[in-house]
């Protein structure tokens, strides 16, 4: 048992990146796996598992533990001869969670397909017992402790994601929506990475370079798998009522470039995307330009009553919004977008409300009632509605009672008399927020340089490039330093056609 | 021998368009008083002119359309002005007109002795301008058998004049069209030019108009016909301008026309008009500044401004900043105009776009301004008549509220303190905020295309797949065999 247990805790989380260096420990790791892969021992190993699982410390040597927990269920469901997930009320279920929520990221790194498998098994035994908020927030650990930028796609996230909608647990997820996803893991057939083995526990290293298809963090991906991951963002984003949010994830999906066909989540996120754009900015905007037309036109053919319904609202028409939400019930509540477009008709009522603001500093309730047709038909109600829209902080504005009480009340709008103070500091931090996500995209753009300009078609292309250069009598080697940079590539290849 | 198959072809279709002589004078008619027909103004107030010396400035077929159009808006002069539009029409040979206007008299006064048709006379009419139009047609035909230039020119001439003066504006214009090639000197072309203008005007084809008054300024002639053509070419093109709805240009039009007019245009327009049109343009569309350089201190302008004094004190009061006596002189002399044959359907428009003007400007050295002073100078009546004058639903207010939602005014009600705010800009946090706004509209559009780069790269488009995949719900995880390799390259 002891002969076994020195092994395991061979490789032990790193203190200091320098001890020992990347080189020696890469290489400590690797052993290990090949020791704990080792079809000989498989039955030595889950003999000792339930002991060495107490005494071993998930954070420190965490490869070890995951592959004994593993072994652990594996024979626990043997045992039981049912391959159900195992129960989270069990004596298995803490430490699994103490492993997700304290592993060694730069272990696990070597391990993608068991983590996987792991969290895998963790969400369907949460789900088997219908208790999907059990695993969300382990979950969310886990996948922001393995990569804490969490800028590459994997099918936990798609899974993750797909639980919080389930469990209703809409925050639980934010941490993980705001965080951009700007990867998927990129196929390994690149010539240039079979050459170059780069050292996964380097600290330093991004990571797109150990999420990748092979590593096993995720299954292989398709475009129904990223389309669903934006979707489901931004209707968490929409539950959560973030029209910003919801908004851009909605962009993401409706922009996502097509072959030739075009998907079905597409077409949903359109409906929902004009729906959310008239609730986001109070009125129906242009389309990115990313769109290619002809999907353009499929949407709009496809979403014929969300235009109509835009165009009412943009037009300020609230007996026409109002017969088009009639005309169209079944519709919306075949899209399951009932909900999006009454709150749309709510929304109708705030942006009056709010552009009352513009035209006038101060009215009279009476008058705001005036102005709001539609449902609100006592002075009272549009009293209290003006009154929660002031209390939520939606309306700068304040509401005052005249010194005699026969008159209503007043709506007095704030102008721009807000403390400098507070104003500068609030753009202050705004302008810090902007400034990390516009460095996260500055790094996100050079990932995307460096991954093109490794790919195999830049490498043809440059092969290319020699070959003209050959041809016109030129020496090569000029060629090969040419590769550094593309404008001076450029210039050379017009310079040898003339 | 070319000519003699296209003139068979003419003649042939002016005779057929000789036949509809009546229906296409009335659309042509229609076309031009749009204003009555569409929007049928309906004049009650007495207008300040007397109807005789008015009419008297004119010569030729505007004024039957002038009598017509005041027989038939106003309410006041309605009786007296069918009446002598019937003369007019009679005097002439025009028979559709003098129908029109037999029609009208006895829609408002079916008593009168004119109001019944003179039979007698419409057939005897109608026969004489058949034989003349027969006439003139066979002379045309042989003076182009005989191939003389100058005979064919007069010939059409002829011709053009008398489809004119029977009302057969279309026959008209092409009569005159086809003179051009036989005009020999640039005198000729101008002639020709002034007559497609004129009967381009009755049409209300204001295209036309422009294209041809365009074509008699590139006209090489004289100095000095130019200088005579001049007044005349720039006051059509106002008027053309004026009914395209663009006021700046035909201000300018009028402004730059040259004061040698005088009655030289008058079966189109006076310099009565000249003044009245370029003096309520001018006032809609230029700026106080533009106003004092460009009409009151210009030399020539003022001489039509004379003959329009209160014209000329309409636009001093403005530039003086006096808007209720400015607003007062247009409100009192609304009746003439909405009796302007050209004016009418442009009236209302000028007159809000010269009170917006007078807002915007009255507003400009305010910061708050109590509605009370505001409505008092432009609303007056409204203060004397009703009890809270300034109320939310007033139209003065309701006015005012349209001008800030259009966007024209820049300012706030307050309606607790009944006072107008202007707002005031924070420069410093508009730009903070377009800042940050185009910060983070460039980061999710940087996103959205590093997101699309790298799902081309790794192959992840909208696609077909292939089947396999519909085996279950993508993304659940290791459950499902994964897709063979090689299906992304």
């Amino acid at each position: 048992m002891e002969e076994l247990l020195s092994p395991l805790t061979s490789v032990s989380r790193r203190l200091h990146t320098s001890d020992p260096s990347d080189e020696d420990y890469d290489k400590q790791i690797r052993d290990l796996i090949i020791f704990l892969k080792d079809p000989g021992r498989a039955s030595d190993i889950s003999a000792v598992s339930g002991y060495a699982l107490d005494k071993l410390d998930p954070s420190s040597h965490s490869l070890s533990y995951l592959f004994l927990l593993l072994h652990q269920i594996n024979s626990t469901q043997f045992e039981n001869k049912d391959l159900r997930p195992f129960d989270p009320t069990g004596a298995l279920w803490p430490k699994i969670v103490r492993f997700l929520t304290s592993f060694d990221p730069f272990q696990i790194r070597y391990a993608g397909h068991e983590w996987r498998q792991l969290v895998e098994l963790t969400v369907q035994s949460a789900q088997a017992v219908s208790k999907p908020l059990l695993a969300v927030p382990v979950i969310r650990d886990a996948i922001l402790r393995l990569d804490p930028s969490s800028g590459v796609l994997t099918s936990i996230h798609i899974t993750f994601i797909k639980l919080c909608l389930m469990s209703r647990s809409y925050s639980y997820a934010l941490p993980i929506l705001e965080k951009q996803i700007c990867h998927f893991p990129t196929a390994t057939s690149q010539t240039y990475q079979k050459h170059h083995k780069s050292i996964l526990c380097g600290e330093l290293e991004p990571s797109i370079t150990f999420v990748t298809d092979s590593s096993g963090f995720s299954t292989k991906l398709t475009y129904r798998d990223y389309l669903q991951y934006f979707f489901c963002g931004a209707m968490i984003y929409m539950a959560l009522k973030k029209w910003d949010k919801a908004l851009h994830h909605l962009n993401i999906v409706i922009c996502s470039p097509v072959t030739n066909a075009v998907s079905k989540i597409m077409v949903e996120g359109y409906k929902k995307w004009i729906l959310v754009s008239l609730l986001a900015c109070g009125k129906p905007i242009p389309s990115q330009s990313i769109t290619s037309s002809h999907v353009m036109k499929v949407y709009q053919s496809l979403a014929q009553p969300y235009t109509t319904l835009a165009d009412a609202f943009g037009k300020c028409d609230l007996q026409r919004l109002k017969v088009e939400v009639e005309a169209a019930l079944s519709v919306w509540r075949m899209d399951n977008n009932t909900g999006l477009v009454y709150q749309v008709v709510d929304a109708f009522q705030k942006r009056t409300t709010l552009k009352l603001g513009k035209t006038f500093s101060a009215l009279a309730v009476a008058d705001v009632a005036r102005h709001l047709p539609g449902r609100l038909s006592s002075l009272r109600e549009v009293e209290s509605f003006v009154a929660s829209l002031v209390m939520c902080g939606t309306l700068d504005a304040v509401l005052l009672h005249l010194r005699d009480y026969s008159d209503s009340t007043m709506l007095r709008f704030s102008g721009t008399a807000k403390s400098r103070f507070l104003q500068e500091n609030n753009v202050q931090g705004r302008i810090l927020q902007e400034c990390q996500s516009l460095r996260a995209m500055g790094k996100a753009v050079r990932d995307v340089n460096r991954g093109l300009e490794l790919s195999n078609e830049n490498f043809l292309f440059l092969q290319k490039c020699l070959k003209w250069s050959d041809n016109s009598g030129k020496g090569g080697i000029n060629a090969l330093e040419q590769t550094e940079g593309g404008f001076d590539l450029d210039e050379d290849i017009m310079g040898d056609i003339h | 021998m070319d000519p003699i198959p296209g003139d068979t072809f003419d003649s042939q279709a002016t005779s057929l368009y000789a036949g509809q002589v009546p229906t296409i004078g009335n659309t042509e008619l229609e076309n031009l008083n749009g204003a009555s027909q569409t929007p049928f103004v309906k004049v009650d107030d007495p207008p300040k002119f007397e109807l005789e010396s008015y009419i008297a400035n004119y010569t030729g077929r505007t004024r039957f359309n002038r009598l017509f159009l005041i027989g038939t808006c106003s309410t006041y002069l309605s009786v007296e002005a069918l009446k002598a539009a019937i003369i007019e029409a009679k005097s002439s040979k025009d028979v559709s007109r003098y129908e029109r206007a037999v029609r009208a008299l006895a829609e408002v006064a079916s008593n009168e002795p004119e109001a019944t048709p003179d039979k007698e006379w419409v057939d005897r009419m109608r026969k004489v301008v058949k034989a003349e139009t027969d006439r003139l047609e066979h002379e045309l035909r042989g003076y182009k058998n005989n191939l003389i230039k100058e005979s064919i020119r007069m010939g059409n001439e002829d011709l053009g004049q008398h489809y004119h003066q029977i009302g057969d504006l279309s026959s008209a214009s092409k009569a005159y069209s086809r003179m051009r090639d036989y005009c020999t000197t640039p005198t000729h072309i101008a002639s020709m030019l002034f007559k497609i203008i004129s009967v381009a005007i009755e049409r209300g084809d204001w295209l036309s108009v422009q294209s041809h008054v365009q074509r008699l300024r590139n006209l090489q002639s004289k100095q000095e016909e130019q200088a005579k053509n001049q007044p005349k070419m720039s006051a059509a093109l106002g008027l053309s301008q004026l009914h395209s709805g663009s006021y700046t240009d035909a201000a300018n039009s009028f402004l730059n026309t040259d004061p040698s007019l005088g009655d030289s245009f008058n079966e189109v327009l006076t310099s009565n008009d000249v003044a009245v049109y370029g003096g309520l343009c001018a006032l809609a569309s230029m700026d106080r500044n533009e106003l004092q350089r460009r009409v009151l201190d210009n030399n020539s302008f003022r001489n039509f401004l004379e003959l329009e004094p209160h014209i000329r004190r309409a636009i001093s009061f403005f530039c003086n900043s006096k808007f209720r006596p400015c607003l007062e002189i247009l409100e009192s002399y609304q009746a003439d105009y909405l009796l302007d044959v050209h004016l009418q359907r442009h009236v209302s428009t000028l007159y809000t776009r010269i009170r917006t003007k007078s807002i915007q400007q009255y507003l400009i050295p305010f910061s708050r301004v109590t509605l009370d002073s505001m409505s008092k100078i432009f609303s007056p009546r409204a203060v004397g008549g009703q009890a809270h004058p300034v109320d939310s639903t007033s139209p003065f207010v309701q006015e005012l509220i349209g001008l800030i939602q259009d966007g024209t005014l820049d300012a706030r009600i307050d309606l607790e303190k009944m006072v107008l705010v202007s707002n005031q800009t924070d420069l410093r946090t508009e730009v903070q905020e377009a800042t940050l706004e185009s910060l983070s509209s460039f980061v999710r559009e940087a996103h959205l295309r590093v997101l699309r780069t790298n799902i081309i790269r790794a192959g992840l488009e909208v696609r077909v797949l292939s089947d396999e995949r519909k085996q279950g719900p993508a993304g659940l995880g290791g459950k499902h065999p994964r897709p063979p390799p090689g299906m992304f390259q």
